[in-house]
């Protein structure tokens, strides 16, 4: 099978071999680096109990041997045991996330499924028009929403902040499935529709086993997204323990007038630890996910 | 095999989500208020019998003081049998507006500033009070008060609490180590701050005066403070009240004269910035840093309220503030010594429902069992209720509640709330900014903010 290599395999080769030039790798070191300067800062200061050296003096001084005492694990005692019940939050933030991711993907690969291999009139019209939805601002959408909600007698429960992602989830999530969608070889569907499969059938046997990786990485898209929203939650669900979730919780930890501004480092680290597990769990999908169907020549 | 993994995690979370969403929902209505009597609850009976009924209140108050709120209803729940649920949020500006438009309003919501009480009373969605905290709030709080809680002559909110803000903390135990008396008049002051400059002139780091503008959004409001104590001290209360509802411009040249003598402190680079830099660092200076320099003997003097003691408290807990020990404050001096002046703030109370027991709960707020069960809940709280017993009061609470309340001192609400927002919270924020930042005129600020002030308003 020694054929020519086709203009996008050379093009591929070539790109493959500037990204591995080792002044590439040097340059997406430092690009790594400066891009985790904020965050090693946010970490030091998280653990720099001296409220009176964090005010004064920059993260980065506090490496010098005489500041060896300002550190300790003070600030974490604080939010983990100072009364603020942050377990709690954190699962009223699971049970925001989770229905909030589940439910957008379930919907939007049924959709996208039928944008893809379903044939119908105005399949086209429609299609432009949930994409096109994308640009509606959330903000723009509050009001008349919770309006509606309010009509139903469902503000202040979970079951808007479910809608409400679900709502703003899925114009991306069924473009991203759709395109995914279509990178599957046309012969293979219709292999299986010979063998006397129906849509049902192609759908859960063909197409979802194959869509595993752009699932999982557009779970960790609206999972973040989910899990690190204030508005969506503020908004509707209200500011209460009963549905306030874990960064509504952050950000009032500071106090009524901003006096407990050290507790948000630790606050933050510790609220960070589950998108950092989902995306760590789900990576090697994400990656897969992203390249899908680029590669295919 | 994978796959089938996949589906098993996706099943297991579906239904754990499901589940502890059931749990989640049911818990939330299920505290009932059980209803008791006794000697305690005798002040609530003029509230009657509220069993069953729900009372929703949104404020600004978020985390501890959140919960000496709620901590503060509990005795009117248990004595009513009503059920209080409060709401605390930072963004409480924001999302209210949001909540009226939709239909959502909570049943009492309490608003940081009165020129946000007026936007609300313009939406027509906010309810008479009831007689009842009409009477309260007449029996209870002066007359200036009541000006303050009131739109077009009526009373239509209840001062909550309040605070005073002309206040200049310093630290009694490094003025008795040099030797520093507090100044009484602002002469004095002027000479105290040349005083200080003196003794310290080799050390460039040291500075008689610490000021911080900088806080986030509400940046610059420190410096607004500053020149509405001097504006109240140069002029009068009379020329104060033309001034914020713009009666006369804003850059009149009694303004600009009482502005100067501010720039003659702070923009003096031998009298600022304490323990932070030249007159610059002024703006990039946190507020809530600022008073650090104090302890630490960088800084000597500084402008602020006296909720500054929470800053104080949470940045080290040891720091001891009395009359004696590492912080206090005394009130901001005017030009004679037996002339008192005070600004202060307050947050106000206002119903979006006219139902019985929301009316109830008005009283109930603007009565003095209110203001001493909020003070027993959590010190650092002041309110206008001459009601409220002194005895509650910590010491440095006690220096802010006389001042609101003392009759010989004229108190003017503080300017920047009640100025409409676009100038209030907005130009007259970031001028001040610019007044230190980008060195800017006296003139200039205050010609700026004249030439943006909204027509018709």
């Amino acid at each position: 099978m020694s054929k020519k290599l086709t203009r996008r395999e050379k093009a591929l080769i070539r790109s493959k071999n500037k990204l591995s030039s080792p002044w590439a790798s040097l340059l997406s070191i430092v690009i790594a680096v400066l891009w985790t300067v904020p965050t090693m800062g946010l970490l030091v200061t998280s653990f720099r109990q001296n409220r009176m050296a964090i005010s004064t003096s920059g993260w980065w001084t506090s490496f010098a041997p005489s500041h060896w005492k300002d550190f300790g694990l003070g600030n974490y005692k604080a939010v983990l045991g100072g009364g603020y019940n942050l377990g709690s939050y954190f699962v009223n933030s699971f049970v925001i996330t989770i229905p909030g991711v589940v439910i957008p993907i379930t919907l939007a690969l049924l959709a996208a499924y039928a944008f893809a291999w379903c044939k119908f009139p105005g399949r086209n019209v429609l299609f432009v028009a949930v994409f096109t939805l994308q640009v509606v601002p959330v903000q723009v959408t509050m009001i008349p929403l919770l309006t509606q909600y309010v009509n139903w007698g469902l503000n202040n429960t979970f079951w808007v902040l479910w809608l409400s992602h679900t709502i703003f989830g899925l114009p991306l999530a069924i473009f991203l499935l759709h395109n995914f969608m279509l990178d599957i070889p046309k012969e293979l569907i219709e292999a299986a529709k010979m063998d006397g499969a129906g849509h049902v059938q192609i759908f859960l046997k063909v197409v979802l086993p194959l869509m595993v990786p752009a699932i999982a990485s557009f779970a960790i898209f609206q999972f973040l997204w989910v899990w690190n929203d204030l508005l969506v939650a503020l908004a509707f669900a209200g500011n209460t323990p009963a549905t306030a979730p874990l960064t509504s919780r952050l950000s009032d930890m500071v106090g009524s007038r901003g006096s407990a501004w050290y507790l948000l480092a630790p606050g933050a680290f510790i609220a960070m630890i589950v998108p950092v597990a989902v995306f760590l769990l789900l990576q090697r999908y994400f990656v897969r996910g992203m390249l899908a169907g680029s590669v295919k020549g | 095999m994978k796959r089938a993994n996949v589906y098993k995690g996706l099943a297991a979370a579906i239904s754990a989500a499901t589940l502890v969403g059931v749990a989640g929902c049911g818990s939330s209505n299920s505290s009932e208020s059980t209803k008791s009597s006794g000697a305690q609850c005798a002040p609530y009976k003029v509230y009657g019998d509220l069993s069953g009924k729900k009372i929703s209140v949104y404020t600004i108050w978020v985390d501890q003081e959140g919960d000496a709120t709620a901590k503060a209803f509990s005795q009117f729940e248990s004595c009513t049998g009503a059920k209080v649920s409060h709401e605390g949020s930072r963004d409480l500006a924001t999302q209210l507006p949001v909540r009226i438009k939709s239909g959502s309003a909570p049943d009492i919501a309490v608003l940081p500033q009165p020129g946000l009480v007026k936007s609300m009373v313009d939406t027509g969605k906010v309810a008479k009070l009831s007689k009842d905290a009409l009477a309260n709030v007449s029996k209870y709080y002066s007359k200036d008060w009541q000006d303050y809680a009131s739109v077009g002559g009526k009373v239509v909110s209840i001062p909550v609490d309040a605070n005073a803000k002309s206040f200049i903390w310093y630290s009694p135990k490094k003025f008795k180590e040099k030797g520093y008396k507090v100044p009484q008049t602002w002469d004095e002051m002027v000479s105290l701050t040349k005083t200080i400059a003196k003794d310290n002139k080799g050390d460039t780091g040291v500075k008689p005066w610490s000021v911080g503008l900088e806080g986030g959004a509400d940046s610059g409001w420190p410096g607004t403070d500053w020149l509405e104590d001097a504006v109240l001290r140069f002029t009068d209360g009379d020329t104060y009240n033309q001034w914020v509802a713009h009666k006369i411009p804003f850059n009149d040249p009694k303004i600009v004269a009482a502005f100067k003598e501010v720039g003659k402190l702070l923009k003096n680079t031998d009298y600022v910035n304490g323990g932070f830099g030249d007159t610059k660092s002024i703006a990039s200076t946190s507020w809530q840093d600022a008073g650090n320099s104090l302890i630490d003997g960088k800084g000597y003097l500084m402008h602020m309220a006296l909720f500054y003691q929470s800053n104080y408290e949470s940045s080290n807990p040891d720091i001891s503030i009395s009359p004696d020990g590492d912080a206090w404050a005394f009130p901001m001096p005017s030009l004679e010594k037996d002339k008192k002046n005070m600004l202060g703030g307050g947050d106000f109370a206002v119903a979006f429902s006219d139902k019985p027991e929301v009316q109830k709960f008005e009283a109930f707020l603007a009565s003095p069992e209110y203001a001493n069960a909020r003070a027993k809940a959590m010190t650092g709280w002041i309110t206008a209720n001459t009601g409220l017993d002194e005895s509650l009061l910590k010491p440095i609470d006690k220096l802010a509640y006389t001042s609101l309340t003392d009759k010989n001192t004229t108190f003017r609400f503080d300017g920047s709330d009640l100025m409409p927002a676009e100038v209030g919270t907005g130009i007259f924020f970031k001028e001040m900014i610019s007044y230190f930042g980008q060195g800017k005129s006296e003139q200039d600020v205050l010609d700026t903010i004249e030439k943006s002030w909204p027509a018709g308003k």
